[in-house]
């Protein structure tokens, strides 16, 4: 693990436009994720942290308006690029997993299709092997002429992986990946994350609101309340050592068996 | 699917055969003989009960209740008592109270109240007193009435002999032999008017149709494109615009603007394909602002769907968004509104073809309802119904071939 | 029994339509309209009662197609009559149509969407069968077909063709929406106290999609209103009084021959009353809506 982070976010403000005021989904936000870290922005709903981390490529709703912040990756600004330059570097250098497996496939499009597609934004001329993608998320190669609705959610969301990984990426953004799937499965795609940062010098910034999630593979907790971050440091120090009152709520509701 | 076919057909019985009192007084108009009314009723099973029943009325005598002064007996040899309030008829010469001559093909049943000594309908009648009369005759007995005979009400019904020759079956009878009825104004079977009109109309409508459906899709996606920038805007309020202009305007200003004052387009007539520019034209521009909202609509929910934010986050741009994924999925509710305009072409547009004189089933339509010819009516109504009713059907079809998720049962 | 959809709502949409620029000049519009209508209906009223003659049907062949002047702002038709006032008894007619079809088709709608959705099983199979097969036909054919059955009982006609076939997208939405709320607490907690299924229906229910039928009538209206100059363009119903269809009617052989401002006058006004309908009935249904797009 080097020092030198590979993406670093400074004071990152994004609001959104409604009736009375501005509503400040992100409110002057830092954070950073080195290489082969799992990082983890943590919070209920509504705390920012989904924003933040679709703000890094400016994937949030058409609304939001980007009012201030940095967005280092790579030594690049991302913040002060746009259109065109952006979308080289969605997919290529950064990837994302979605909660909805379901519906963030195109319903009318094969698995096979998808995935491609995640290639030839970039390289029109290399071929991948759809195959070889789906077998390093473990999935067998007929499911690639399938459609999205044939398959199970567990099933998808490892396509997802496997399609946000065809261009090897060096960050994968997860926003709650698991929180729309069985408890079982959850622990699964979990795992997957886990072998998949070793085995593809993958870091991965892991947005959800379950500390559970958070204890099983986060190397750094963010905590997110009200767009603001609250408390962050190593996940086992936050965990036995809740300095923030709201963190300590946050713990405490994770259920124990 | 059948359910419907037969509520459309019953539909179209309750209107065109319950409803009105009387279909010849509405399609004949007032200069017509009791004798031709009858000629349209016989035709069309009009005289027959509505849906069951043994008997019917026929012109060619109302019912007579002379107690209510319910009549329209006239004549030297009747005198009507007030106070006891009946009828006294002298038929010395064998009065006949038939408007016309009966059809030969029924036999009638003539029932009332009389007292007196003579003939009635052909039967000898003989009693001092008030007595219920019913007496079963053919035609030309029907006509024979003489003697001295007071009434109090006399009335005639047609003897149908199997009960449920009725309207209803008559109707049913019509249409399983594909038999429209016959056109008063037009003096030819409807089979044949419709089979005349139907290129005419289909030489107009299938243009503007796919015209239309490029452009307004085109349009669409431009908006789509530029959400709720400056021309998304712009096409939104065109939208509603060009739907407030009513019909007749647009064909009224087209006229005028572009065939008479520039005189680019003839205004008139079915020559030849230049005849078609005009309302061409007006078809598709009329037809745009509603179509382009609801387009947009699709487009746009379709923009907000999760698979669209997957795509952008590989790196997708917005056109390859649009083509590649939204465009297919949005053709799925197209389709839908494509194929159940389907039933409209047929009818042509009923204002274009009647003031751009192309003689195809619109033109037809506007001058069947002008002149009241029932039977064209009708039958358009009628296919028009069926039409949709295959087109819902079309639409399945349709769905189950592009959206993998469907299958058809 | 709390109200679902509270004051709230109303007070919620009412601010948000003051916000919107369009809907505001909108419903101005409507309300002059709306006036004029009124207006007409007086005068109407007014000569009929006293037996007299209006300005608007006085003829006066000397001064036929005379354009627009300070005696006649808008100039003279075919037969000397004032545009102007013939104008407005045509706003007179519009909201007549517009009006009285709607009293026909609201209540048939909610009455059977009620129904459908409330009672289900075989009352929903037959109503939905019914308004199926009502939709299937074919739209303006059939409304002229129920007017020429009924042939010269004026108005009636007219009024039924539209009263009697735009009942069905409204029908839909109330059964919709019934069918939503049935399932919601309040109408089950009413059904547990005993409460009569009508009364649930009418007095608990109906407040709730009210607003529904509000919107319907507001974009059904211009609808109305459009069909019917249609059809006494095309000589059917009204025929003795000014209405825009029959303005237009006569006034389009004239416009070949120069004179434009019958035409004109008519056509814009038909237009901006549609068009400030259909807008106002978009930003309160986009107002009302809970849910609200981006």
């Amino acid at each position: 693990m080097s020092i030198e982070p590979l993406l670093d976010v400074k004071n990152l403000k994004v609001y959104f436009n409604s009736d009375d005021k501005p509503i400040k989904a992100v409110d002057d936000v830092s954070f950073f994720v080195r290489k082969g870290e799992i990082v983890s922005l943590v919070g209920e709903s509504g705390s920012g942290k989904s924003i933040s981390a679709l703000s890094v490529t400016k994937l949030a709703p058409q609304s939001a308006k980007y009012l201030g912040g940095e967005i280092v990756y790579d030594n690049v600004d991302l913040f002060k690029l746009s259109g065109n330059s952006l979308r080289k570097i969605r997919g290529n250098n950064i990837g994302y997993i979605f909660q909805e497996p379901m519906t963030s496939f195109n319903p009318v499009l094969t698995i096979k299709d998808q995935i491609q597609e995640a290639i030839f934004m970039h390289n029109k001329k290399k071929i991948i092997n759809v195959d070889y993608l789906l077998s390093k998320v473990q999935l067998p190669s007929r499911i690639k002429n399938s459609y999205p609705h044939e398959m199970s959610g567990g099933q998808l969301q490892r396509c997802m992986i496997a399609m946000a990984l065809a261009c090897s990426p060096k960050l994968l953004i997860a926003d709650e990946p698991t929180t729309a799937l069985d408890v079982t499965v959850q622990k699964e795609i979990l795992t997957l994350l886990n072998i998949l940062k070793k085995t593809e010098e993958l870091s991965i910034l892991l947005i959800t609101h379950n500390f559970g999630v958070v204890s099983e593979i986060a190397d750094r907790v963010y905590v997110m309340q009200n767009g603001k971050i609250v408390e962050s440091g190593k996940t086992k120090e936050i965990l036995y050592f809740p300095k923030n009152d709201y963190t300590k709520k946050l713990i405490s509701a994770v259920p124990r068996m | 699917m059948v359910p419907t076919v037969l509520g459309v057909i019953f539909l179209t019985f309750i209107l065109f055969n319950i409803v009105p009192n009387d279909l010849a007084a509405i399609s004949l108009g007032k200069n017509v003989t009791p004798e031709m009314l009858e000629r349209f009723d016989e035709m069309r099973g009009l005289n027959l009960p509505l849906f069951f029943g043994k008997k019917a009325s026929t012109r060619a005598m109302n019912d007579q209740n002379f107690s209510k002064e319910i009549y329209d007996w006239r004549g030297d040899d009747i005198t009507y008592n007030f106070d006891e309030r009946f009828i006294s008829v002298n038929f010395k010469n064998n009065f006949n109270p038939l408007l016309f001559k009966l059809n030969e093909s029924y036999k009638y049943e003539w029932t009332g109240i009389a007292r007196g000594n003579g003939v009635i309908a052909g039967n000898e009648f003989n009693s001092k007193n008030w007595i219920n009369f019913k007496i079963i005759s053919n035609s030309n007995d029907s006509e024979v009435f003489f003697g001295n005979i007071d009434f109090k009400k006399i009335k005639i019904r047609k003897i149908i002999n199997n009960p449920f020759n009725s309207q209803l079956f008559f109707y049913f009878k019509q249409l399983s032999n594909a038999d429209f009825g016959y056109s008063e104004s037009f003096k030819q079977p409807v089979t044949k008017l419709l089979s005349d009109g139907i290129w005419p109309s289909l030489s107009l409508t299938i243009p503007i149709f796919f015209i239309g459906l490029f452009v307004s899709i085109f349009l669409s996606l431009v908006c789509a494109l530029f959400r709720n920038k400056f021309i998304d805007r712009f096409f939104v309020i065109l939208s509603v615009a060009l739907m407030s202009i009513n019909y007749v305007v647009y064909i009224v200003a087209g006229q005028y603007l572009l065939g008479f004052k520039m005189n680019i387009f003839p205004v008139w007539g079915y020559e030849s394909l230049s005849y078609l520019f005009l309302p061409v034209l007006i078809g598709v521009i009329s037809g745009l602002g509603s179509n382009i909202r609801f387009y947009r609509t699709i487009m746009l929910d379709e923009m907000y769907k999760d698979y669209v934010r997957t795509a952008y986050s590989k790196g997708a741009s917005k056109f390859r968004v649009l083509f590649k994924h939204i465009l297919k999925n949005a053709s799925i509710p197209i389709i839908t509104n494509v194929v159940i305009a389907i039933p409209f072409l047929y009818t042509g547009s009923l204002l274009l073809e009647n003031f751009f004189g192309i003689p195809g089933l619109g033109y037809l339509g506007i001058n069947a309802i002008l002149s009241a010819d029932i039977d064209v009516v009708r039958a358009l109504v009628l296919i028009g119904s069926l039409l949709f009713v295959l087109s819902n059907l079309l639409t399945d079809i349709c769905y189950a071939l592009v959206d993998p998720r469907v299958k058809l049962r | 029994m709390k109200k679902f959809q509270t004051i709230g709502l109303w007070y919620d949409a009412w601010r948000r339509l003051k916000n919107d620029k369009v809907a505001m000049i909108s419903l101005f519009i409507v309300i002059v309209f709306t006036l004029l209508a009124i207006y007409g209906e007086l005068v109407y009223q007014y000569h009929n009662a006293l037996d007299l003659t209006p300005n608007y049907q006085k003829t006066n062949l000397e001064i036929a197609y005379t354009s627009p002047s300070m005696d006649h702002l808008m100039g003279t038709d075919g037969l000397g009559r004032d545009v102007m006032g013939r104008l407005v008894q045509g706003v007179r007619i519009a909201y007549k149509v517009g009006i009285i079809t709607s009293l026909i088709a609201i209540p048939i709608g909610v009455f059977l969407g009620c129904l459908a959705g409330y009672y289900g099983g075989k009352i929903d199979d037959f109503i939905v069968w019914f308004y199926s097969t009502v939709a299937s036909m074919p739209g303006l054919l059939f409304i002229l077909a129920i007017a020429m059955i009924f042939k010269g009982q004026g108005l009636l006609g007219i009024y039924l063709g539209i009263g009697l076939t735009t009942w069905v997208g409204l029908c839909r939405l109330i059964r919709g929406e019934v069918l939503k709320h049935k399932e919601l607490t309040y109408v089950q907690s009413a059904k547990v106290l005993g409460i009569s299924s009508s009364k649930i229906m009418f007095k608990h229910i109906l407040p709730n999609i009210f607003h529904i039928i509000i919107v319907t009538f507001t974009l059904r209206f211009p609808a109305a209103v459009g069909t019917e100059v249609i059809m006494s363009y095309l000589g059917i119903g009204v025929q003795n009084q000014p209405s825009w269809g029959l303005m237009i009617e006569s006034a389009r052989m004239r416009l070949w021959q120069g004179m434009w401002w019958e035409m004109t006058f008519v056509t814009i006004a038909l237009f901006l009353l549609v068009l400030s309908f259909n807008l106002l009935g978009d930003s309160l249904r986009d107002a009302l809506d809970p849910k609200l797009n981006d």
